[in-house]
């Protein structure tokens, strides 16, 4: 069908939570209130790395107002991981602290006053141990374990070998090895992290938290807690933002539920900003190695990386986190030989996690990279994208085929759209223009088993109430999921309730990480809608006396195709259908097609996603060689998402990808340290962008119509938020002639590399190179 | 984060005020438009026994432009500073600082002239939360006897961030200091001790009332430059103003204050007289650069949100750019 033929989807509305957002209607969990509720607090590790002696809350205990107080005691260790062979988290510190904010003991008291003045009346007897601060200093033998039983720090360890890299290297005419760092990077979503508890007399408790996936987490707490999983009922709330940061289990949420338990009585715990910085997750300090070989035209015939990626105190997402910024590689480009070694590397900071733009050092020294090998042979940007970029129809090196691509309408497009050649070649002093490509996954496994499921049921009044898994966490999926069943089922946007990511109500769903909610839950909606269809023209077929693959459900009215006038309301046929004794309940689910073999560490081959996405940014930026400051002045993004279900908020996506991965994430976002303590956990320190200093930004949605998204959707936003930062770094170094090599481009970086200018093709900083590491 | 507790006063009189003040002293401070106080409070880097609100006193608000100076009351709004006609006509510099003070919020509906200039100097190892500073040991602005920034620092180092205090300099402005002893004044330049534990030359017992800046005596050209990460929502990584009196193709005066580097602003006193009488030339610009560099070498330290070498090359670009902006010389090479 043509986008034309559609109702609703395709088209651009405005979200059904706009106005609620707008008007301050909307509630987050912070703002919940229920009778009798505490408020919750946790006492964090001043220290890095430090041995617990004791702990002695009778004090707390005693002070009036307090009703509950929680240890490592209390918890006998209990651990999270997202993988079994990676619960390395306890969820309150028994025997030692890792990072400073590592979780040692909390209270629960009447009033938020109360609660800190109890904080401050536990004593912790710590024996402070020398810490480990970044990957290499971790990996020396000898070095501070943070974890007793990981030599060398290596947390995790990715392999992979396609093809025959060294034959690959022999083959090549030109070969180069270089260098690329990146510092720590965070989310800073809107929100801070916040978590409610209310245990229930029959045993069960109710959760509410941001999150990406309440299903994950109730299960996760169902384990901890030794709680039935139907007795673990995380609820719906608005949240503000995710980014990668909501994916994983936290220890507040176990804590505020064990504080609950023990005080019979709701429990409320909300972070300050400080704490969402250090105590959720940020994103991986990454060194990478990239050395590639090519022929004349500049195609790559081999590749060698080696990574390391700064995990911080515990493996969170870490087997997940170290594979895909190689994989989003592989998926953006051709590649025959190829070889990765990845270690995720512990050491004595907070905790990393997945992050929209995975592994800046990787992108961007890809990226970087290939225009220095460009500049060799004499190509320009385009060209020698062009010449490697993935096409539809093509396999990756570890075996995921790729349906659909639109890379190189994504690459075209950009570069028309930004004049990207004639500016390359005329451009004023200190002025550039760089390009970026990228894709990343619809969907991998992660934690939840299965895909999505849904239910639909009608109101006598003809109107549908939708039950999904979905979360929204800010990207909009409420408005997707609500327009594919007004489409489906044929009524009016209006008509449609949605019932969404509550656990105890709603069936199942992988989460909203991994860019899979529209190929995923929103093609189960769409599955359930279309069997409540169906169930529709089957009673319409015999009021209308027609067949009902003849009929249409359009504008709350079921009629056969080309006679929209003699057709009857749907409020009509779902009474009818109530009198017959055959109520419509439509049912919908969706699995995605990979390959279940496949695992992360120890077997990375076979069909990851079911589809992909891809993404190409062109940034044209000034930079002022006195400071070392730049300012965007344009920027194209392009992005396959496969098919736009609603354009408006695609482009939306689009423009975040730019703020976040580019303006933010190339330009300023980073953390800074001073031994295991952030220098920088606020919002006024650590640089975000602000709307003020956005470019102009030209985004442009390419449209493949994949064969297993509803409608052909893919993903939307993530493509360009990766490529940004690698449009943004290439135009920075574009501007000034040089290569640049340590992320993100401060202006401090940018005035040293000016200063310390090399002539020749060369990257700005000579980095020791990151390398395999042998096992003893 | 949560306000410790305290006792708040809201007198309506200045008078009033300082009696609160005369008992109370240092564990009374001022709240004014409280967008520094009350994050310090949050931060618990004071926990006061009570705050003295300034909002009800009129007399300390308003603008006044009279035969010789422009007088600003200490709790006169920013944005009514940067909207004043005659602020605007007299000295577009300040009009330029006081819009770059932290974001719209900030300006419009809050922030003070007064707090502005008696901003607390700031610091990455002080400007945190009581949790991060846990655990890191005392400074001397927290009870210590060190500098966490720079151990074995005799006094604390933190820095004047105040967007209009190189500008107030600048432009020899006086401030006026009230107790319940009488007033004094005093040149803005010598109300700032250099010292980050007591950074102003005023005891616990005085209020700021004013601020007056004389009117100039010649065609005044000036300029006010402020380096920052991001075009809002940020204090200046450095930044430097320029008051010159030009006339007839001379330099009558020049003053040149680079700001946000230590404790103090820092006047360049030596270009004062190397400049004065002299025709504008480009010439001037590489002494400036060199005194500005010589001048902050000194006062920066590892502190701040980006490395002391990198705001020592900030200051010389920032005070170069202020003289050649307020010298005509922006379009000719240096
Ligand atoms: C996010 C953010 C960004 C900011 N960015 C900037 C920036 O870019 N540039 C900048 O200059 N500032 C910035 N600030 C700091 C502050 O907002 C401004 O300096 C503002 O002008 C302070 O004025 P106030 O009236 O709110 O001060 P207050 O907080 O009321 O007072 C500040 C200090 O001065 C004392 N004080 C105030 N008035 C008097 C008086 N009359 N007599 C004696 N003592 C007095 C107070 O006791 C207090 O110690 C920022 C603040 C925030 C929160």
């Amino acid at each position: 069908m043509s986008r034309d033929e559609y109702s609703y989807v395709g088209k651009s509305i405005p979200r059904i939570d706009s106005r609620s957002k707008v008007t301050g209607e909307a509630l987050f969990t912070a703002d919940l209130k229920l009778p009798r509720m505490l408020v919750g607090k946790i006492l964090r590790s001043p220290y890095a790395h430090a041995k617990i002696l004791d702990v002695d809350v009778s004090k707390a205990l005693s002070l009036k107002g307090v009703h509950a107080v929680v240890t490592g005691k209390d918890t006998a260790g209990e651990k999270w991981g997202v993988f079994r062979y990676t619960r390395d988290q306890q969820l309150l510190c028994v025997d030692k602290v890792r990072y400073v904010g590592d979780e040692v003991a909390a209270v629960a008291a009447v009033d938020e006053d109360t609660a800190l003045e109890a904080l401050s009346l536990i004593r912790v007897d710590y024996e402070e141990l020398p810490g480990v601060f970044d990957c290499r200093s971790a990996i020396e033998p000898g070095a501070p374990l943070v974890h007793e039983d990981r030599p060398r720090n290596i947390n995790v360890a990715v392999k992979i070998d396609v093809g025959d890299v060294e034959a690959g290297f022999k083959r090549s005419v030109l070969i180069r090895e270089d260098t690329f760092a990146a510092e720590e990077d965070s989310y800073f979503m809107t929100e801070n992290y916040a978590v409610v508890a209310n245990p229930h007399a029959d045993g069960s408790i109710e959760v509410w938290m941001p999150n990406a996936s309440p299903h994950t987490k109730a299960k996760a707490l169902s384990n901890a807690l030794k709680l039935p999983l139907s007795q673990v009922n995380v609820r719906k709330i608005t949240i503000g933002g995710a980014f990668g940061g909501r994916s994983d289990v936290f220890p507040a949420e176990f804590i505020a539920c064990l504080l609950s338990l023990k005080s019979d009585r709701p429990v409320k715990l909300v972070y300050d900003r400080e704490e969402n910085s250090i105590a959720t997750r940020m994103g991986h300090a990454m060194i990478t190695t990239i050395k590639t070989g090519v022929d004349p035209d500049g195609a790559v015939l081999a590749r060698d990386i080696v990574s390391y990626l700064d995990g911080g105190a515990y493996s969170s997402t870490g087997p997940i986190a170290t594979s895909v910024p190689y994989l989003c590689h592989e998926q953006a480009y051709r590649l025959e030989n190829v070889r990765f070694h990845g270690y995720r590397i512990y050491t004595n900071k907070p905790v990393r996690g997945m992050i929209r733009i995975h592994g800046r050092s990787f992108a961007c020294g890809i990226d970087t990279q290939l225009d220095m090998i460009a500049d060799e042979l004499g190509i320009d940007p385009v060209a020698i994208r062009l010449r490697n970029a993935r096409r539809p129809g093509e396999t990756t090196p570890t075996g995921s085929y790729v349906a659909s691509c639109g890379m190189v309408e994504c690459i075209e497009k950009t570069a028309e759209a930004s004049n990207f050649l004639e500016k390359r070649e005329k451009r004023p002093p200190n002025r550039g223009i760089g390009m970026g490509i990228n894709s990343v996954q619809t969907g991998f496994p992660l934690g939840i088993r299965g895909g999505s499921q849904a239910f639909i049921k009608f109101h006598e009044d003809g109107g549908a109430t939708v039950v999904s898994g979905v979360v929204d966490n800010g990207q909009g999926n409420d408005q997707m999921l609500v327009q594919i069943a007004a489409e489906e089922l044929g009524v009016a946007l209006d008509d449609v309730r949605l019932i969404s990511a509550d656990t105890e109500v709603t069936p199942t769903d992988a989460g909203s990480y991994s860019m899979i909610s529209t190929f995923g839950g929103g093609a189960a909606v769409k599955a359930a809608a279309e069997d409540a269809r169906a169930q529709l023209f089957e009673v319409a077929s015999e009021m209308l006396e027609a067949d009902p693959s003849d009929l249409v459900a359009r504008n709350r009215k079921i009629f056969v195709r080309g006679a929209p006038d003699v057709g009857i309301p749907i409020a009509k046929i779902v009474r009818k259908a109530l009198i017959l004794g055959r109520p419509i309940m439509g049912r919908g689910s969706f699995a995605p097609d990979v390959d279940q073999r496949r695992e992360w560490i120890s077997n990375p081959k076979g069909q990851l996603s079911q589809a992909f996405s891809f993404g190409a940014t062109v940034a044209e930026v000034d930079v002022d060689p006195e400071t070392g400051r730049v300012q965007a002045l344009e920027v194209a993004c392009a992005q396959d998402c496969g098919f736009a279900v609603n354009p408006m908020l695609v482009e939306g996506q689009f423009e975040g990808g730019v703020a976040m991965g580019g303006q933010g994430g190339m330009l300023g976002e980073e953390h800074r340290w001073h031994q295991g303590h952030v220098l920088n956990p606020s919002l006024l320190e650590y640089k975000i962008p602000i709307i003020k200093d956005m470019p102009a930004i030209t985004p442009i949605i390419v449209e493949t119509i994949d064969p297993g998204g509803p409608y052909g959707a893919k993903e939307a936003g993530m493509s360009v938020a990766m490529s940004a930062a690698q449009a943004y770094c290439n135009a920075v170094g574009n501007a000034l002639g040089i290569y640049f090599n340590h992320y993100p481009l401060t202006p401090e970086r940018i005035l040293d590399a000016i200063e310390h200018k090399k002539p020749g093709i060369q990257t700005a900083w000579e980095l020791e190179p990151a390398r395999i590491i042998k096992s003893e | 984060m949560r306000l410790p507790p305290f006792a708040y006063h809201a007198p309506d009189t200045l008078d009033k005020a300082l009696k609160i003040k005369a008992e109370l002293g240092a564990s009374a401070p001022i709240l004014a438009g409280g967008t520094d106080l009350l994050v310090h409070l949050k931060h618990r880097l004071a926990s006061p026994a009570a705050v003295i609100s300034l909002k009800n006193i009129r007399t300390l608000k308003g603008i006044e432009v009279g035969a010789d100076s422009l007088v600003l009351r200490a709790g006169t709004p920013l944005r009514e500073v940067a909207a004043h006609e005659g602020v605007i006509r007299n000295f577009p510099l300040l009009v330029k600082a006081v819009h770059s003070i932290g974001a719209v919020g900030i300006q419009h509906f809050r922030g003070t002239i007064g707090g502005n200039l008696c901003l607390t100097p700031r610091c990455l190892f002080y400007n945190q939360s009581l949790f991060w500073r846990t655990g890191k040991g005392q400074c001397h602005r927290t009870g210590g006897k060190d500098c966490l920034a720079l151990k074995g620092s005799e006094s604390c180092q933190a820095i004047c961030s105040g967007d209009t205090v190189p500008v107030l300099a600048a432009l020899s402005a006086q401030v006026t200091i009230a107790s319940a002893g009488g007033m004094r004044t005093a040149p803005v330049a010598e109300f700032f001790t250099g010292k980050g534990e007591s950074p102003f030359n005023m005891t616990p017992e005085e209020i700021l009332t004013e601020i007056r800046i004389p009117l100039p005596w010649g065609p005044l050209s000036s300029s006010y430059q402020r380096l920052s990460f991001r075009s809002a929502v940020d204090f200046p990584l450095i930044n430097a103003a320029v008051a010159a009196i030009l006339d007839k193709g001379k330099v009558e005066s020049f003053r040149l204050v680079i700001s946000s580097a230590g404790p103090a602003p820092v006047i360049l006193k030596e270009l004062e007289s190397a400049i004065k009488g002299q025709k504008p030339d480009p010439a001037m610009l590489q002494p400036v650069r060199e005194a500005a560099i010589k001048a902050v070498e000194g006062a920066i330290i590892e502190n701040a949100s980006a490395s002391k070498e990198y705001r020592v090359k900030l200051a010389a670009v920032a005070a170069v750019r202020a003289a050649s902006e307020a010298l005509g010389l922006e379009n000719q090479p240096s």
